[in-house]
């Protein structure tokens, strides 16, 4: 396990040292590293890891690294996805300058990533927490303009800013048990009523901003003045999936959610969750630069991923990682194939794109997979995960469920005005003047065009029959009620 | 294997269609026919075989969510051989009418992926089912309307889709209720939850959406923009199939779960009523044949819907108009089919649609004439023609609930509503009739009598008589849609009906009327009020008030109507303000961290020149006192250690430099909200374990 995190840690801190001598030296390099790292993850993924303590400060505060269900269920999509991203980055990042930087930086997230999945009580959890926003932060300002450096100075404050009250309910927490992962959360001893909701919400709030919370969410669209590759894989999946995931932890494996079912501070969980899906979605319909647009829209999707969190129900949790997975598949997809067009023609605003759909049919086409599968039509993939998200909703006894269910159906119909709003102009509009004038067909090399058509694929797949996946989400979640 | 078979099908066609269309496209229409022609030929064997009693059903467990279930018995075995032959009938004629087209390969695909979710929704047998396919279908068939990607095809297409996208999330909401409530959505489940109160609101939910999908009053908006822009033969199935898989819905949600609710019986009554009554009158006013016909179907769902309400109403002796229904549903089916076609070939050649400049264009044409005017019977409920079926036994359907009811009630109102809508049918279509086959072009009559006899090819020509065949068989022979009506009962949940007397005087009578109002409107409103000076005058949505005043007063309401519904969807204060005005507010919440980091920074965190002074002179001395150590240091390491190669460097100015030098972002970053809050954190940290020390 350690081995599997240290070999993109080492690689991608030897990178700069290497300078490797061609383009192609780099690729093949990077490709090899990713792939062998993913490799022993999937090895770590069928075998099983034991509990591994490094470093022992105290019986609360200890550096220990282990594998149960969730966290396999986020490793095998992080190992999934990253050897595809890596390759799509070697040809985007043919276009930018400091590619050894970028991909050093680029390989040893993936490492702390592994990390972070393996990680086995809430210190651990915390330190990689905020080893993923340093590992990041290069990724964000890497283009040295005034807007990434604004976007990785608001990175910071909030990331940083939060992580202060995650921070301080994990001391707090220390005072009453262990800290240790448990399924059903921990035993809290004789811990008030009060300070166990304030001390959630901290929690709360505090991991959540890098699932962007609502009133915390501004700073994942400005992100998306990074780099394509950077906005797909972290700022859609790994990234954001990180707070979402560590949410999860908090409810369902330190508090536990039978503690809190019911409780104010889930009111206020709820309401957030809510706010963020209806607040994500509305600004997506507003926004006219398509990457922003679906920064946007990854807001709102989070919301989704949150409301399942805490609806504090066995099938919140399993309906949260199937949109979890669903959703990475998708907006990754979608990235990609934005990161193509901004990479080829230059554009990146919506009247911008009209008719490019005849320029490059074969990204439009995969975007229109993605975009449709967004929506929530069926038989694609967003539509299994929001059903299994609104029947989750529906357990809930009362007013909220029904809340939730309506804030679904709700960001549905806009996810249909802001995916359509760039979709159907593309395909059903004559290009412009600029676009006309570009002879023949310009879609991308294989490289970029491998990892969008692994994505359309296996958005069908998983909408065409999703019962393997919520079978292996279910036995590994199994234990929580 | 049989339903899988049926459904695997068009997706299959539809990959073939489009890797042979590289290949050239005679191939392409060849796959494309072959499988349509297989299609039907499955569904007409699933026919017989249901006829004989038999039925199939298919079940996939697991896939999408929560499995898929599928069902082919007498109705939806008839319904799934009507769509078939539609689909194979429009794609006869679809290469010679697409000849000049652009994007043929893309129209192919999506008709072949609608066919799969029409397909679909008429084989389902759970609600889920329905609703997967129905999104399928109404998604795969926006292409069809933009086909021609001009302003007016993209703004129809964009109200449709507008309209099933909002439709579709109001049935998946009264789906989710019908689970919670039911905890199934089986076709059964729904009989045996029949008359069940808590069960009206899913069922009003769930019809949103397949009222809109048919057609039905107030969200019908979509109809008479999307069916004149489509291509005909999509015009022909999108007012032939597709309304239809609304209608299936209400049939479902009417007939099984509300059957014998009088409240919702009479709701879905003043809704077919206003259809019926708003879509003729609509057609009447219209100019453009392909509207007209659009706007015809509107009026027709409207029957089907009185049928329906009818059926509702009088509950488990419903059979009479509930066969009506079902019979005025495959009748109008194979007269759109028919109807549609013969303007598509008016339209082939002349891409043209308003009476004006297509008049005349069918003079000396016997084969469209024929076409045109059998539909027309039909259609106007000519008896021994098959629209006059349906018609006969929805009306005996109202007499039915009015005799029971004793007395004058406002179901005698109904029917006369009902009679008069009839009459007004009669009267578009013999409007566009003598327009079309009469009446003589003014100055292009000699190009259009030219074309005699070269207009269309033969595979059009079949595929227009193959469907006009039908409508004088159905009408000569009521056996063939009563069987089909005994068929339906085990999906109606009522009986059909057996040797009924279509041709009595009692019901002659009330064709006989409405063909006399039919008349009589056609004389003294279409030919008075609506033809002046050689032109006909349109009136409707973009009815001029400043040019007929006689109409005025009876359709101001009319309009209004319209325009607010179809307006509401373009007010500025609700699509603009209150969506600008939500966004204010919440991004004032979403900045309210950086706003308070601002505020901070520029109230108590402000660094003013002298406290920054005071800060550097501490720095100095501290960099002092430690750089002294440190050059201490490294002369004892100089004189010791490393004595041969002695550190050169005067810590004082090192350190010293380094602090000035310092990088702006890091001073920043210690005056900003999160580093107090991390400051703040840390003092807890302190305080707690003090406390726990203590």
């Amino acid at each position: 396990m350690l081995i599997a995190a240290l070999i993109p840690l080492l690689g991608g801190a030897a990178l700069p040292l290497l300078r490797p001598r061609s383009r192609k030296a780099r690729t093949v390099y990077v490709v090899g590293i990713t792939s062998i790292t993913s490799l022993l993850a999937l090895r770590l993924l069928l075998a099983g890891a034991a509990d591994v303590t490094v470093l022992s400060l105290s019986d609360a505060f200890r550096l220990t690294f282990g594998l149960d269900g969730l966290g396999r269920v986020f490793l095998a999509l992080i190992a999934f996805l990253w050897p595809l991203a890596a390759l799509y980055a070697t040809e985007y990042m043919e276009h930018e300058d400091r590619e050894d930087t970028f991909f050093a930086f680029y390989t040893m997230t993936y490492g702390v990533m592994v990390l972070f999945c393996c990680a086995r009580n809430i210190f651990t959890l915390y330190v990689l927490y905020e080893c993923i926003t340093m590992a990041t932060l290069p990724l964000v300002w890497h283009k040295r303009d005034v807007d990434s450096v604004r976007a990785a100075r608001a990175y910071v404050r909030y990331s940083i800013g939060s992580a202060a009250f995650a921070f301080s309910a994990m001391v707090v927490l220390s005072v009453y048990g262990s800290g240790d992962f448990a399924p059903g959360g921990i035993a809290l001893g004789e811990m008030p009523e009060l300070l166990r909701g304030v001390c959630f919400l901290a929690a709360f709030f505090g991991f959540g901003v890098k699932a962007a919370v609502f009133p915390l969410c501004a700073w994942l669209p400005r992100a998306s003045a990074a780099p394509t590759p950077v906005t797909a894989l972290l700022h859609a999946v790994a990234v954001v999936n990180a707070g979402v995931f560590s949410v999860l932890r908090m409810i369902y494996y330190i508090f536990g959610s039978d503690g809190l079912a019911g409780s104010w501070a889930q009111d206020i969980a709820l309401a957030a969750s809510v706010a963020t899906i209806i607040f994500g979605a509305v600004l997506a319909v507003r926004e006219t630069h398509v990457k922003r647009k679906l920064a946007w829209s990854t807001v709102s999707n989070l919301g989704y991923m949150l409301l399942g969190a805490s609806l504090m129900l066995g099938d919140g949790l399993r309906g949260s990682l199937l949109h979890m997975v669903c959703h990475s598949l998708m907006k990754m997809g979608l990235f990609s194939c934005i990161g193509a067009v901004m990479v080829q023609t230059g554009r990146s605003r919506v009247w911008e794109l009209r008719g490019l759909a005849r320029k490059m049919p074969a990204v439009f086409g995969f975007f229109a997979f993605g975009a449709v599968a967004l929506m929530g039509i069926p038989p694609l993939c967003g539509f299994v995960s929001k059903l299994a998200l609104a029947e989750a909703a529906l357990e809930l006894e009362g007013v909220w469920g029904w809340i939730g269910v309506g804030a679904l159906l709700l960001s549905t119909v806009l996810t249909a005005i802001y995916q359509l709003s760039v979709l159907l102009p593309a395909f059903f509009l004559p290009p412009d003047e600029g676009a006309a004038s570009i002879a023949g067909r310009c879609d991308p090399g294989w490289r970029m065009l491998l990892p969008m058509a692994v994505m359309a694929a296996a958005v069908l797949a998983v909408g065409v029959h999703p019962q393997p996946l919520i079978d292996a989400l279910t036995a590994a979640v199994g234990l929580v009620r | 294997m049989y339903i899988e078979l049926m459904l695997a099908l068009p997706v299959l066609g539809a990959v073939a269609t489009c890797l042979a269309a590289r290949r050239g496209e005679r191939l392409r229409d060849r796959i494309y026919l072959t499988e349509l022609t297989l299609v039907f030929a499955l569904a007409l064997a699933g026919f017989v075989g249901c006829a004989r009693g038999g039925a199939f059903a298919a079940a996939l467990p697991g896939i999408c969510g929560m499995g898929l279930t599928f069902r082919m018995d007498g109705f939806r075995a008839l319904y799934a051989l009507v769509a078939s032959f539609m689909w194979l009938m429009t794609g006869l004629m679809s290469p010679e009418y697409f000849a000049h087209y652009e994007n043929r390969t893309r129209y192919y695909l999506f008709n072949q992926l609608t066919l799969l979710g029409t397909l679909g929704v008429f084989l389902s047998d759970d609600l889920y089912t329905c609703f997967v396919f129905f999104e399928i279908m109404s998604l795969a068939s926006y292409p069809w309307v933009a086909h021609d990607e001009n302003p007016g095809a993209m703004g129809a297409a964009g109200t449709y889709l507008a309209i099933a996208v909002f439709g579709g999330m109001v049935t998946l909401m009264g789906l989710f209720l019908t689970w919670q409530r039911l905890g199934a959505l089986n076709f059964d489940a729904l009989s045996a939850a029949q008359g069940r109160a808590d069960m009206i609101l899913p069922a009003a939910l769930i019809l949103v959406g397949f009222g809109a999908k048919a057609g039905l009053f107030p969200l019908y908006v979509w109809l008479p923009k999307a069916h004149p822009v489509a291509p005909a033969p999509a015009s022909a199935l999108l007012s032939g199939v597709l309304t239809k898989t609304g209608v299936f819905g209400m049939l479902l949600v009417c007939l099984r779960l509300m059957s014998g609710c009088v409240p919702f019986g009479n709701a879905m009554l003043a809704l077919g009523l206003i259809t019926m009554l708003l879509g003729a009158l609509l057609a009447l006013f219209s100019t453009n044949l392909k509207r007209i016909l659009a706007c015809s179907s509107m009026s027709q769902i409207g029957y089907i819907t009185v049928g329906v309400a009818m059926a509702t109403l009088l509950g488990e002796e419903g059979s009479v108009p509930a066969s009506g229904a079902v019979m005025h549903m495959v009748n109008h089916s194979m007269l759109k089919l028919t109807l549609f076609m013969a303007a598509g070939v008016v339209y082939m050649n002349l891409h043209k649609l308003e009476l004006d400049d297509i008049r005349g264009f069918g003079r000396g044409k016997p084969a469209l004439h024929a076409a045109f005017l059998l539909g027309a019977l039909g259609l106007a409920g000519v008896p021994l023609f098959n629209g006059y079926l349906g018609k006969t036994l929805i009306h005996e359907g109202i007499l039915e609930y009015a005799g029971e009811l004793g007395g004058f009630s406002v179901y005698n109102v109904c029917e006369w509503v009902f009679l008069f809508a009839a009459g007004i049918t009669t009267a578009y279509m013999l409007k566009i009739y003598v327009a079309l086959f009469w009446q003589r072009h003014p100055s292009r009559q000699a190009e259009y009598d030219g074309r005699n006899g070269g207009y269309m090819n033969r595979r059009t020509t079949f595929a227009l008589c193959a469907s006009m065949i039908v409508i004088p068989i159905l009408g000569l022979f009521p056996g063939i849609l009563e069987a089909a009506s005994r068929l339906s009962a085990s999906f109606t949940g009522v009986e059909g009906v057996r040797g009924v007397r279509f041709f009595s005087l009692e019901n002659l009578r009330g064709g006989g009327i409405s063909l006399l109002i039919g008349a009589l409107v056609y004389l003294f409103v279409v030919r008075k009020l609506l033809y002046r000076k050689g032109k006909y005058i349109a009136v409707g949505f973009e009815w001029n008030w400043r040019e007929s005043r006689a109409a005025r007063a009876a359709l101001r309401a009319v309009d209004a109507l319209c325009a607010a519904v179809d307006h509401a969807l373009e007010n500025p204060f609700l699509m603009e303000t209150v969506p600008d005005a939500a966004t204010v507010v919440a991004r004032i919440a979403s900045e309210a961290v950086d706003d308070a980091a601002r505020l901070m920074r520029s109230t108590a965190l402000r660094s003013s020149s002298a406290h920054s002074d005071r800060k550097h002179a501490a720095y100095r001395a501290f960099s002092h006192v430690v750089g002294s150590v440190l050059n201490g240091f490294a002369v004892l390491m100089n004189l010791t250690v490393l004595r041969g190669n002695p550190i050169q460097v005067d810590f004082t100015y090192v350190l010293a430099a380094r602090i000035y030098d310092k990088d702006p972002e890091l001073g920043r970053a210690t005056r900003t909200v999160s580093f107090g809050l991390l400051l703040f954190a840390a003092g807890l940290l302190v305080v707690l374990v003090y406390l726990i020390l203590l």
